[in-house]
Order: C-alpha cells, then sequence, then structure tokens
C-alpha cells in the first residue's frame, strides 16, 4: 500500500471498446490513474464520482493502469499535494 | 503412423510442485487418469514438462529456467511441437506455470491502456519468440491450456478439471443449439445477428438491461453460452449498459451467482473485455478470493471457455473483432470440431476475414484464448463404420488419419496466411491531410475526436500469377489511421445511428478507420 496524491477527474476510459465508459481518474504527477474501489461498479461508483474535480490524498496500490484505493481524504489547501 | 504422438500435454512440473508442495501427486494421478482415458478414445498422449532437462535434451532444446519467462517457454513449445507434431497441444496450468506470452498491444496509448495484449497464439505458431503480435497472424496448431488457479495451493480445482476432461463423452448437436446468451443492451444489434449466425434464432438473447444477473437455473443449464457484454480486469463479473449510452453498469453475469449452476459439458464464448483474465482470486475487486468467471465455468465443469485476456473492440452495431472471434470458434464447435480445432479455425477464418487486418484486430487476435483441453469434442460426429471381426481400435485409426488430413490442410493453410497477410506496424507520424479530414469528419458526425494512431501497412510480394488487375498498388491501402472518438452528449440519441467505423481509401492509398 502506497500514498498518492491528485486531482479526481473523469475522463473517456477504452473508446470503442467493450469496456467503453468515462472512468474516474487520480491525475497524478507520474500520470493518469483509473480509481477502483474493492466491491466498487468498475464503471460506475457513485463513491468515487463525488471525488470527481477534488484534490484528493489516499491509499491504494496500483494494478497495472488501475489505483484501488481503501481510503481517502480532500485535500482543503489546494498546494497539499507533497 | 501408429507410434505418433496424438496429444501432448505441456506443463511445468518445477512450478506445480512449487504451488502444491506434496499434494502435487493428486496432480500426477490425474494427469496419468487423463493419458490413460485418451488412449481409450485413440489418442496417444504424452505428459512433457518444459522444465525437464532430459526430456528438452530429447528435443533438443533447452530446459524452462525461468518460469514465468515467455521467450524460453515459447522455445521449448516450439521445440516439442516441431519433434513431435501432436494434433493437440494442451499447456497444463494457469499462467505462473505456463505464462501466456508477451506480445505488445498495437492499440497501447492514452485510450487503451492495455500495454500487453497477452496470449497464447504464439505457441499456436510456426514463428519464434516475439513481442510483436503482427508476427502471429498464421497459426498452425491445435492449442489449448487447462488451466489451474493462479496462485492457489489447493489442487482439488485442477484435478477436478482434469478428472472432467477424462470422463468427457460427446454429446448431440442439438444439445448444444439450446443456447443461453447475454449482451449489453447498447450492444443488442451486434449480439443478435452474432447469435442468428450461430444458432439461427435470437430466442434466447437476453439484453441487460431490462434483464439482470439472476438466471433462471434453465438458462443457466443450457450448454453454450455467448457473452457480449462490458467486463473489467480482476472483476468476475461481466455488466450490461442501457442502449441509450447512458452511465449504468448493471451487473450482467456473476461468478459468484454462476457457481454450482452452469453444467458439465458447457462451451462458453465471452466477447467481454477481460473475460478470459486468469487473475488470482486474492486480488478479486468485486469480491476478495472469488475466481473469474472462465475460471468458475471451467470449475462448474464447462468443456471450454474462449475468452479474452485484456481490452476487447466490437461495433455496437454488425460484426467485427471479438464478435467474429467468438462466433467463429461457436459455429466450428456445433459442427463437430474439437475445441483446440475450432479455435484454430476460428483464428484462421478471423485474418482471412479481416484481410488485411487493422490494429484492433491483431489485438483481438493476440488476446482470445481457448481455456480446457483442446482435444474434446462437445459434439458428436458420426465414425466410420467397420466390418465385424475389426480391431476395436481400428475406427480410431480412421479418425486419426482424417484428423491428419485436416491437420495438414490448416498447417499449410496458417503459413499461407503468415506469407500472405499484409501486416500493420506502428509508424511515427501522421499525415496531416488525411489526420484533418479525419477530425472534420468526426465532427461532422457529432464525435469529439481524440487520440490518433498511425500504422504502415507491410505487403508481401505479389504471387506470379496474380493477374495485374489484383495487383494494382491503386487499391491497395498502405496504412492505417486510427482515432479515437467520444460521442458528444448533445448528439445523444436513444434510436439514432451510431457510427461504427469509416474505412475509406484516401487519396494517399491510406485506409482510415474512426473508432468512437
Amino acid at each position: 500500500m502506497q500514498d498518492f496524491v491528485g486531482k479526481v477527474a473523469q475522463k473517456p476510459f477504452a473508446t470503442g471498446s467493450k469496456s467503453e465508459h468515462q472512468a474516474v481518474v487520480l491525475e497524478t504527477n507520474q500520470g493518469d490513474l483509473v480509481l477502483r474501489r474493492q466491491g466498487g461498479n468498475p464503471f460506475h461508483d457513485a463513491e468515487l464520482e463525488r471525488l470527481i474535480g477534488k484534490t484528493i490524498r489516499c491509499r491504494g496500490q496500483t494494478a497495472g493502469y488501475m489505483l484501488i484505493i481503501s481510503d481517502w481524504d480532500e485535500c482543503r489547501n489546494p498546494s497539499d499535494r507533497s | 503412423m501408429a507410434d505418433k504422438i496424438d496429444k501432448v500435454i505441456v506443463t511445468n512440473l518445477g512450478a506445480l510442485r512449487t504451488k502444491y508442495r506434496q499434494k502435487f501427486s493428486m496432480i500426477q494421478k490425474a494427469i496419468t487418469a487423463l493419458i490413460t482415458a485418451d488412449q481409450k478414445r485413440g489418442l496417444r498422449a504424452q505428459l512433457v514438462a518444459v522444465d525437464d532437462s532430459t526430456t528438452m535434451r530429447r528435443f533438443s532444446a533447452r530446459p524452462v529456467a525461468r518460469t514465468d519467462d515467455p521467450a524460453q517457454n515459447k522455445a521449448a513449445v516450439d521445440a516439442i511441437y516441431k519433434a513431435l507434431a501432436p494434433d493437440y497441444l494442451m499447456i497444463l496450468g494457469s499462467i505462473d506455470v505456463v505464462p501466456h506470452q508477451d506480445l505488445k498491444n498495437p492499440l497501447y496509448g492514452n485510450t487503451d491502456p492495455d500495454p500487453m495484449a497477452l496470449g497464447d497464439i504464439p505457441y499456436a505458431c510456426e514463428a519464434p519468440y516475439s513481442k510483436q503480435p503482427q508476427d502471429f497472424v498464421g497459426p498452425t496448431r491445435v492449442v489449448g491450456r487447462l488451466p489451474d488457479i493462479t496462485n492457489s495451493t489447493d489442487p482439488a480445482y485442477i484435478v477436478n478439471l482434469l478428472n472432467n476432461a477424462a470422463s468427457y463423452k460427446p454429446l448431440s448437436q442439438t444439445d448444444f443449439t439450446k443456447y443461453f446468451a447475454v449482451s449489453a443492451q447498447i450492444w443488442q444489434k451486434s449480439s443478435d445477428l452474432s447469435v442468428v449466425k450461430t444458432f439461427g434464432n435470437d430466442q434466447s438473447l437476453h439484453d441487460v438491461p431490462p434483464d439482470n444477473s439472476e438466471w433462471s437455473s434453465d438458462e443457466l443449464r443450457r450448454m453454450a453460452h455467448f457473452f457480449n457484454c462490458h467486463g473489467a480486469s480482476l472483476y468476475a463479473q461481466f455488466f450490461g449498459q442501457p442502449a441509450d449510452g447512458s452511465q449504468n453498469f448493471p451487473v450482467a453475469l456473476d461468478a459468484e451467482y454462476l457457481d454450482g449452476k452452469t453444467p458439465n459439458g458447457a462451451v462458453a464464448a465471452a466477447e467481454c473485455c477481460y473475460g478470459g483474465q486468469l487473475y488470482d482470486p486474492a486480488q478479486c475487486l468485486s469480491r476478495p478470493g472469488q475466481a473469474g468467471i472462465c475460471n468458475t465455468y471451467l470449475g462448474n465443469g464447462a468443456w471450454g471457455f474462449l475468452g479474452s485476456t485484456t481490452i476487447a473492440y466490437g461495433p455496437p452495431e454488425g460484426n467485427a473483432q471479438a464478435d467474429l472471434m467468438c462466433q467463429y470458434f461457436l459455429q466450428s464447435v456445433l459442427t463437430g470440431a474439437s475445441l483446440g480445432r475450432a479455435t484454430l479455425e476460428a483464428r484462421q477464418q478471423f485474418v482471412a476475414a479481416s484481410f488485411p487486418p487493422d490494429p484492433s484486430d491483431i489485438k483481438t487476435l493476440a488476446q482470445f484464448n481457448l481455456y480446457g483441453d483442446p482435444s474434446i469434442t462437445p459434439v458428436h460426429t458420426a465414425q466410420a463404420v467397420l466390418p465385424s471381426g475389426v480391431k476395436s481400435l481400428a475406427p480410431y485409426s480412421a479418425e486419426r488419419s482424417d484428423r491428419h488430413d485436416r491437420r495438414r490442410f490448416l498447417f499449410r493453410h496458417g503459413i499461407s496466411l503468415t506469407e500472405q497477410t499484409p501486416v500493420p506496424r506502428r509508424a511515427a507520424k501522421a499525415r496531416p491531410s488525411i489526420l484533418n479530414g479525419l477530425k472534420l469528419k468526426s465532427r461532422e458526425l457529432g464525435m469529439e475526436p481524440g487520440e490518433t494512431l498511425v500504422f504502415t501497412i507491410r505487403h508481401h510480394p505479389r504471387p506470379k500469377s496474380m493477374p495485374n488487375g489484383l495487383a494494382t498498388t491503386k487499391s491497395m491501402a498502405t496504412g492505417f489511421h486510427v482515432l479515437f472518438a467520444q460521442r458528444m452528449e448533445d448528439t445523444q440519441t436513444d434510436t439514432g445511428p451510431r457510427i461504427i467505423r469509416i474505412e475509406r481509401l484516401s487519396e494517399r492509398k491510406s485506409m482510415v478507420s474512426l473508432c468512437p
């Protein structure tokens, strides 16, 4: 498990494929990671969609292009992205 | 001919011993039982351990020293095939026993995030190890994988699969014409076409929504299963989507619900992304510990499952890519092919149908795998009738002779596909005129253009006998421009036509594709 900080955004994922959807992603310094949550619907997770537009600090682990997060906090101060 | 090995079971015994320790002997016993059962069916089967130096020396090859090394495994399988030329090559074990080959995804980029299109097709090809999937467009071998559970320590699962393969008996074609099919509603038109072309009717095709994942036992007990749904990495579920394209993805199929409900002998084909991903159940995101849908089907006794390791493609209307791969496979099974031959025929037919294959076709070919014993022939076919007094195994000699003829034909056809199929290779830069034309067209169609990928097509020399009219370069595509485009919100309608793909020959003789 690692800590990640970034802004949450919604972006098109795998356009034209059999998993095309609007993905919730964490924009990090190393690039975008598709956010997933244990037990959440991979294509439409209301819990994660609530975070869109916010900068968060989260704990999770990567699996390829995905970041599976277990808990997170909203960063009130936008500069708090260390 | 009598001494020829018909079926080779390829595995890494060291990897299996490491996984199962003292319980490994249960697997050995089940392998022996399968070989004995095959013998009774007239198949001479042999176990070959790719990590055994004595065995591999007999094939003039090096043993696999690193289990997860795709190049070593590919070289070992090639040597075994060359020495024994088996009619069936069965890989025994999951990807932590014999790995998928690490083929690069030709569509990899911002839009398709799979760096690899992992798969077993290189094991079915004569070309040496390569990471380029374009090198494997001419499969020649009948190959399937009977997987255990990745990272498992309990041998019960793979022992059950081996026992199931040993005890199988072909069924009638009518057993497989009553099917069970599920489609995301948004792809209903494409799925409808698929099931009509495969089963002759669309009576048993269900859409999600409005249906949900709690299928009746009558539906689940059918023998042929087909799925055209959304799928996600590390999920033991497939998902639907409404026809209006709204972002609502109800569960369409759930491995947990399926467990114990699908029948022994079922054959399934899933177009879904990651439908054939052999992940470690501990990593499952829908429910920790839950094996994937493919593993669950096989654990329930299914004879075969065709599925994709990664993100798969197919249009919402019409048929292409994953639609065709699954269709061809099921059609071949229904006409009496073994699961392995059905897979080889599907792959060859797919290459021929998509000639010249575009980058998404190349990914499709790379990512779909057969999981199951490739020698299982689900649909009973007529056997040669012999006079009384002929030895009991004689019918199998006739079958063997016919099978060898088929294998020779399929081998030649595969080689021919390798020699003749033009393949796309990634190019550095798009032609601005083509790119601008594509973007303009995409906006005209109400779609926002996104990432562009460019490929040049490498053609093979024309056969001497080809008439000039066919060989003219004026009508020959020299490249693909792939533009990923997203429908703009304000152009979405419930019933309006959805553009799937546009292909044209531009002034520059390039074929362009628009993939919304």
